[in-house]
């Protein structure tokens, strides 16, 4: 039971620490399980009542990812997966593959963006929003520069991007930098 | 709606990095060992949670004021990490000791001249 209970609190410790490197993470909850056992000691075994007075074990992780940051292995994760879900969601591929999941592909980079930012800070988030609009808005553009190209040469004008789509899409894609960077607050620590 | 801190908690904090500087100045000690130790010290006045010792103790690692090892102790089943101050952190207390007793004689003087 007492193992159980210190367990329980030292995984919750380790979600809280979500983003942080594998490094700081075994040595942040090495320290804190090492304390717990002590005061666990101090305590005669009264091990319920020490878990029970101890800070809930996400925020406490949460506060020391404020201090150690996120490890670059989850910076580079995100970074690589934004532009690809950016990529993706691209709306003319639909035109050309009707049942391209567009929509699809756009919540999930909005999802990964918001996820992204939550662990690894503010700049990092606007970063990732950034890398995930960055495709989407030189598609957009590439798209319609080669289209006009197209009508010019050969005057062949069956596909055409009106105003409107251009719009939404450069919008839509410049709010994610934007998200990110509100989405990844800073979190308050003592010092 | 911003959510107002407690003026008291906000009082503590600002005198949390002091507070542990002058404990540790004493001798090394570990985390679970500085949060019993500096509520005695201050007869309860600095009873700290561990959201507030563990992120301030690694901050002021981060900046050098304090170093970390780890030891086996006798009376632990498992190694303790202890901290102790660097020479940057004993400078860091003399200049933060002398501002502390500034501000301390200014306010003991303007609250008594309140009461």
């Amino acid at each position: 039971m007492t193992q159980e209970l210190v367990d329980n609190y030292l995984r919750r410790l380790r979600r809280g620490l979500g983003g942080c490197s594998k490094k700081v993470k075994e040595s942040v909850v090495m320290e804190i399980a090492s304390d717990i056992d002590s005061r666990i000691q101090i305590s005669a075994g009264d091990s319920t009542s020490v878990i029970l007075s101890l800070e809930d074990p996400i925020d406490l992780g949460r506060a020391l990812r404020a201090v150690h940051g996120s490890g670059m292995s989850t910076r580079l994760r995100y970074m690589l997966v934004a532009p690809l879900l950016g990529f993706a969601s691209y709306p003319a591929f639909q035109s050309v593959i009707p049942s391209w999941p567009v929509n699809l592909c756009l919540l999930l980079g909005t999802i990964l963006v918001i996820r992204g930012a939550s662990l690894t800070g503010r700049i990092t988030g606007a970063i990732i929003g950034g890398l995930m609009a960055a495709p989407r808005i030189l598609l957009m553009l590439g798209t319609g520069a080669a289209l006009g190209f197209i009508q010019n040469a050969i005057g062949y004008e069956a596909w055409t991007i009106d105003g409107g789509t251009m719009f939404v899409v450069i919008l839509t894609s410049l709010m994610l930098p934007i998200l990110g960077f509100f989405i990844g607050k800073r979190v308050s620590s003592p010092l | 709606m911003a959510r107002r801190k407690d003026p008291v908690s906000e009082l503590r904090r600002g005198a949390l990095e002091l507070a542990l500087l002058a404990f540790l100045d004493a001798e090394p000690c570990f985390g679970g060992g500085i949060l019993g130790g500096l509520a005695e010290a201050t007869n309860g006045g600095l009873e700290l949670t561990e959201g507030a010792l563990y992120p301030a103790l690694h901050r002021l690692e981060k900046r050098g004021v304090l170093s970390s090892e780890w030891r086996e102790d006798a009376d632990a089943s498992r190694p303790r990490k202890y901290y102790s101050l660097t020479d940057a952190g004993r400078e860091r207390l003399l200049a933060l000791t002398a501002a502390w007793r500034s501000l301390s004689d200014g306010l003991t003087g303007l609250l008594g001249e309140s009461e």
